[in-house]
């Protein structure tokens, strides 16, 4: 089946900031230094980083409730 | 053995080896447009022939897969339930896998087929269902969890335009 247009970042805000203007406001305070890292890295590189942030987060988790 | 931890690369890997046909959605879908967030499982909506349902139940039968139970009693999911409308919540051996029939608002697979992009994450390659479609859905559900992460996801798409980045 071919892909649908994309809307732009432009037109995505806008349709969000009918509904829930927050969110918009909320997306401008985002720390972009974390996103440019992020889109440096290939897809591969973003699963991984991804796999391993996580199963950190749920070993600090898991040993947070052992104690 | 069943894992709290979840292997992505592992669990996407097991699914293209048996030409399973499915669209990534979800956290891992941000993750790999270039969100930097974490998940603790695989979200898919898997396409619902007969053929490609016998191919996912396979795997999952291949792959000890048990349905996340509150209750602890050891179900493992059945075909019916793959043809059904709902969700599966699932452990495999490679972490949490959660198959959507459909979705919260009753899109499938052949209604997202055109909402998704192909990406290449290593050998493997994906349908993801694309990032404004990912913020509409996240925006919609209803839940806290999926609200705060659609700031994140506005951010990313706009830094994805500007020039250099993709």
């Amino acid at each position: 089946m071919p892909a649908l247009p994309v809307p732009t970042a432009a037109e995505v805000e806008r349709t969000i900031a009918e509904q829930d203007p927050e969110l918009v406001e909320a997306s401008y305070e985002i720390d972009r230094t974390l996103l440019r890292w992020s889109l440096g890295l290939t897809p591969l590189e973003r699963l991984r980083a991804c796999t391993q942030a996580t199963n950190t987060l749920e070993r600090l988790r898991r040993a947070s409730l052992d104690r | 053995m069943h894992r709290s931890t979840v292997d992505l690369e592992g669990l996407l890997r097991a699914l293209c080896e048996r030409e399973i046909a499915f669209v990534i959605v979800g956290g891992a879908a941000a993750v790999l447009h270039g969100a930097p967030t974490t998940t603790q499982d695989l979200d898919i909506v898997p396409e619902q022939s007969e053929a490609n349902l016998d191919r996912l139940l396979a795997m999952l039968q291949a792959h000890e897969t048990l349905v996340r139970d509150p209750a602890g009693r050891r179900l493992e999911p059945s075909a019916l339930a793959l043809r059904g409308r709902g969700q599966l919540q699932l452990i495999t051996d490679l972490g949490p896998l959660d198959i959507l029939c459909r979705l919260h608002d009753g899109r499938g697979y052949e209604e997202l087929a055109s909402r998704c992009v192909p990406i290449e994450a290593g050998d493997l390659h994906l349908r993801v269902l694309d990032l404004p479609t990912l913020i509409e859905i996240k925006s919609g559900t209803g839940r806290v969890r999926d609200r705060l992460v659609v700031p994140l996801l506005i951010a990313l798409m706009r830094e994805r335009e500007t020039p250099s980045q993709g």
